[in-house]
């Protein structure tokens, strides 16, 4: 009796297993919240294994729409970055993981007229974003001097 | 008083009979398999092309060999159904039907439904045990895919800017898929859900989701509602910089999908829809591409509700 209940618990179990479809597992982290940021431009890098957008505020969308490349006080650049990985059942693309950094440009000027960057790195730490000091000459030039991605 | 039921004998023969008549009338219902003309064969290295001969040819070519079992009536009809549907879907006897750059997606579509199991189908594998691809086969098919020319595309032209969409989308008839999904700008003011770098074909992409997307997401609801809409935005690849940024060269499409589960029954719920260019045409010569859509999503992601950008672990 035991063995006969015991064969028909196996194969109930086994049947369950082999009409249950693998669940795929959302991942709302990745998400950044751009609030009412626009998309200005993306970036991949293979060499870091990032991918990354470009956002801005509409001053800072307008700039990058600018072919004479005049700042205007107020214009604020988010980058954020996030680590690359294989995208799930499809080899031949690589989509954004985990959110890595968020940079933060903000452009001011002083009463002399000159531009004044203001530039601010949060890494992630386990679930955090926590700020970092960092050389930033160059990663403003790259998060401000992009120009829009085309779009239609 | 005598027995009327007939001995076991004539059961027997009169069963034999009935599935000998049977047969025979399947016989003459059975489509049998033909083999047009090979008008132009998929040109690929040897050791590439045994693997797909071996593998897909079966039921993706003009030279199908038929098994004696499955000249079985009955079992004759269900081959006959399978390989039409797949030279419909695939045909290396007839490739120059897809123009050369469908042709490199279609062998990146060979490899993905190798490697995530869906193809050579599991019912022909075992009773043609000799398609599996094995893993080591596999790994040349991938090598191969990475020597095509869309790989490593790199997109050099001018960059055509629209500096002023708005404007231009103002004075611009709304453009209409050919199912009746039309074009909205709208999305530009929606989250992102995900950015990706298409190698295969030399695209990267900017994928936004609406609030009710965003939301499902959020909250972990697989399938995705009705409402539920995504739009990828797609550029080329401008050449890597020293630092080995890529940024986006020219905007090549837009495509969209709209979840609505009565109206795209069809395609799994899914309205698909895609605008080429600047000048947003819509995509296909009939509605029938939204099948051309949702068979790769199908075989690729069932378990995601069929869309594979979205953010998952």
């Amino acid at each position: 009796m035991f063995k006969k209940s015991f064969c028909v618990i196996a194969l109930g179990l086994l049947l369950f297993s082999c009409t249950q479809k693998h669940q795929t597992q959302l991942a709302p982290e990745y998400l950044f919240d751009q609030s009412d940021e626009h998309v200005i431009s993306s970036v991949i890098n293979n060499k870091q294994n990032t991918i990354s957008i470009i956002y801005g505020n509409d001053l800072a969308l307008k700039y990058a729409h600018d072919t004479l490349r005049m700042h205007t006080r107020g214009e604020k650049f988010i980058m954020v970055t996030w680590i690359q990985k294989p995208m799930p059942h499809w080899y031949g693309t690589n989509m954004n993981g985990n959110i890595l950094s968020v940079e933060t440009v903000k452009v001011s000027q002083n009463p002399n007229g000159d531009v004044l960057y203001d530039y601010q790195l949060q890494q992630k730490d386990g679930h955090h974003l926590v700020k970092r000091e960092a050389n930033n000459d160059k990663r403003i030039k790259l998060i401000t001097g992009q120009m829009a991605a085309v779009f239609p | 008083m005598k027995n009327s039921n007939p001995s076991p004998l004539k059961k027997l023969l009169l069963i034999t009979g009935i599935v000998v008549i049977g047969i025979t009338a399947l016989q003459f219902r059975d489509a049998p398999v033909v083999n047009p003309p090979v008008t132009a064969e998929v040109q690929l290295p040897d050791d590439v092309k045994a693997i797909i001969e071996r593998a897909c040819y079966d039921c993706h070519s003009n030279l199908t060999e038929i098994a004696w079992f499955d000249k079985i009536p009955g079992a004759s009809q269900l081959v006959a159904k399978d390989v039409t549907e797949a030279r419909s879907r695939l045909n290396f006897s007839e490739w120059d039907k897809n123009p050369p750059a469908v042709q490199q997606l279609l062998l990146w579509e060979v490899v993905n439904a190798i490697a995530e199991d869906k193809m050579p189908l599991h019912n022909y594998r075992l009773l043609h045990p000799g398609a599996t691809v094995s893993a080591a086969e596999l790994d040349i098919l991938k090598k191969y895919v990475n020597t095509l020319s869309g790989r490593h595309k790199i997109d050099t032209a001018r960059i055509i800017r629209n500096n002023q969409p708005e404007l231009s989308a103002a004075i611009r008839k709304v453009p209409v898929s050919l199912n009746g999904i039309p074009y909205a700008a709208d999305y530009k003011t929606w989250k992102v859900i995900s950015a990706t770098d298409k190698y295969d074909g030399g695209s990267m992409r900017v994928v936004y989701g609406n609030d009710i997307m965003v939301k499902a997401i959020k909250e972990h609801t697989l399938p995705f509602p009705d409402g539920a809409k995504i739009v990828k935005a797609v550029w080329g690849k401008q050449r890597e910089d020293q630092d080995g940024n890529v940024l986006p060269g020219n905007f090549q499409n837009v495509q969209i999908m709209i979840k609505d589960s009565k109206k795209y029954q069809s395609t799994e719920g899914w309205g698909f829809a895609k605008f080429d260019g600047l000048a947003l045409k819509p995509f296909g010569k009939t509605a029938a591409y939204a099948n051309t859509c949702i068979n790769c999503h199908r075989m690729l992601v069932p378990e995601s509700d069929f869309v594979f950008n979205i953010p998952t672990k």
